[in-house]
């Protein structure tokens, strides 16, 4: 312990007598290691990391899939029918992004929002903060318009009212419940930052149309169950359907892959790519300083020697 | 530092050969060499005629072309590169003719310096060494010094004293006074002198003849061989 004491001490005096030295060595090490921590705390959040859902591992993206459209909306009816013949999943929702006028004191302001099934939240695995999440059926017509805020926007547009829960508030003109505020650190990365979940009841003509294709699936697998066991248990549903639906559903599969795949999309390949760039920075930087002390070795022959004849 | 008048370093047929472009130099041709504990022993000649050299093999810090060196009893001219480095640390004192302190350590750190090279003496150890080597020189004072704010003369008792620490069976000195004034060479010699008559075993090299005179046996080199060998002592006796 003292013997590594002693070898700081000795490094700093040097350092301190050589500033140019220490100062181009310094930067250059900085520069490298700064930007390969940057890039690769980006990487790790994006590729690296589990999403910040339960069994993350267990998320997936499900859409439907036709020729021209490798991912393409689902139907909601096609969803329905999905989510009652599928032997894969655990639970299958789905969710669309929308936008509302939210009614101020100052007047209507547009907001970002999601409508989603009452089951979203509970495939994420992701509970309200405060309040509680939808109840089973909150999504059919008819019941009682129901709305969850995101934590940042119950606490910068409501003041983190905490009575703000069971009263209503308007959007678009209608009046819907509050019934919980999101977790903090709850992100839906495919929306962005959405500020209300609303429960997507299907009461809009598309809805109603099983050729018309407006949502996004999210599932979650049952255990054991790989992304390409559910991919082919899909298909055969969506084939079962084009048989029924020839109308509506023909050229119509399914597609089915991670969330995190979802999420990441076409970026992954840059990313490592920038990942690979800065680690080549690093390594540039490295060489750098190592030819560096290389120079500054050859000053240092004479200590060397000493040091060896002292028994180094 | 031993018992008086026991072999401590015995060289037989020891050569030493470089080679260069195909050019062979003999620097070393068949010492024989024997130094025992308790001698002052200096190591004359004229330059090129190869007293670095067995400096060097004698320190260990060169191996030789052929001939055995034996230490304390055991035969070290074929071991390997730790092997020669704990016996330096650990068996041999060297002093230099440009004192070698390192620049960026007091003059306590650099005398402790080889001891840190062993890895079992804590510090609690090598303090006490360290101050009893500093006192022994005179230079107890400059703990905190640095080398570049001493003179010569001290910067050379520093580096006796990082020579004395690690109790060495042997100083190996090389031209200690050379790179000194005569003030402060005749000091460095006296330090020699005194440490020789508390039972050190030196052996220095020097082209100097009156620094030759202080030691009790002279060993003269010429062309890489020993011509002369001449006991001081008994010469001082007969006149």
């Amino acid at each position: 312990m003292s013997g590594l004491l002693q070898d700081i001490r000795y490094a700093l005096r040097q350092l301190r007598r050589t500033p140019t030295f220490s100062v181009v060595a310094g930067l250059t090490l900085s520069l490298g290691i700064c930007a390969s921590v940057a890039i690769f705390a980006f990487v790790d959040a994006a590729l690296l990391k589990p999403l910040p859902y339960r069994d993350a591992s267990h998320l997936v993206d499900v859409t439907e899939r036709t020729a021209l459209f490798p991912r393409g909306n689902l139907s909601y009816l096609d969803y329905v029918d999905w989510k009652r013949l599928n032997t894969v999943f655990s639970s299958l929702d789905v969710w669309n992004g929308s936008g509302y006028l939210l009614q101020t004191p100052n007047g209507a302001v547009p907001v970002s929002a999601v409508r989603v099934s009452d089951g979203f939240f509970r495939t994420l695995g992701v509970k309200p903060t405060l309040g509680r999440d939808f109840y089973e059926g909150e999504d059919k017509v008819g019941a009682a318009p129901a709305v969850l805020l995101s934590f940042a926007t119950w606490r910068n547009r409501f003041g983190a009212r905490e009575d703000l829960v069971g009263q209503p508030i308007s959007l678009s003109g209608k009046a819907y419940t509050v019934i919980g505020v999101l977790p903090k650190d709850f992100q839906f990365a495919l929306r962005g930052r959405a500020e209300f979940y609303t429960a997507l009841q299907p009461a809009m003509e598309c809805e109603k149309r099983r050729s018309c294709h407006n949502l996004y699936g999210v599932a979650r697998l049952k255990d054991g169950v790989t992304v390409s066991a559910a991919h082919a248990d899909m298909n055969t549903i969506a084939k079962q359907l084009e048989a029924q639906y020839p109308d509506s559903n023909r050229g119509q599969f399914a597609s089915v892959i991670p969330l995190s795949q979802s999420i990441v999309g076409d970026v992954r390949p840059l990313l490592l790519m920038l990942l690979s760039g800065a680690g080549l920075l690093f390594v540039i930087a490295c060489v750098n300083v190592a030819s560096l002390l290389l120079v500054r070795s050859e000053s240092r022959k004479r200590e060397m020697a000493v040091r060896g004849a002292l028994g180094a | 530092m031993g018992e008086a008048g026991q072999a401590l370093i015995e060289i037989e047929g020891l050569t030493k050969v470089f080679y260069t472009d195909e050019i062979e130099t003999h620097a070393l041709s068949g010492v024989h060499l024997t130094i025992r504990k308790g001698d002052y022993v200096a190591i004359s000649g004229p330059s090129g005629c190869g007293k670095s050299t067995l400096l060097s093999i004698l320190g260990l810090l060169d191996s030789p072309s052929a001939g055995k060196y034996h230490l304390n009893g055991q035969p070290v001219e074929s071991l390997d590169f730790g092997a020669r480095a704990r016996i330096r640390n650990r068996e041999i004192g060297f002093i230099f003719q440009s004192f070698n302190l390192i620049g960026d350590l007091t003059v306590y750190e650099n005398v402790e310096l080889p001891l840190t090279y062993r890895q079992k003496m804590p510090s609690s150890e090598r303090k006490p060494r360290v101050m009893e080597a500093l006192e022994r020189v005179g230079m107890a004072h400059r703990l905190r010094h640095y080398p570049s704010q001493l003179s010569g003369g001290q910067q050379q008792r520093v580096a006796v004293a990082r020579a004395l620490a690690g109790h060495p069976s042997i100083l190996l000195a090389d031209e200690p006074t050379g790179n000194l004034d005569s003030h402060n060479g005749e000091a460095v010699m006296k330090l020699l002198h005194e440490l020789h008559e508390e039972g050190a075993t030196i052996c220095m090299v020097t082209h100097d003849p009156r620094f030759v005179q202080q030691a009790q046996r002279e060993i003269r080199l010429f062309d890489g061989k020993v011509v002369a060998e001449e006991d001081l002592q008994k010469q001082e006796a007969t006149v």
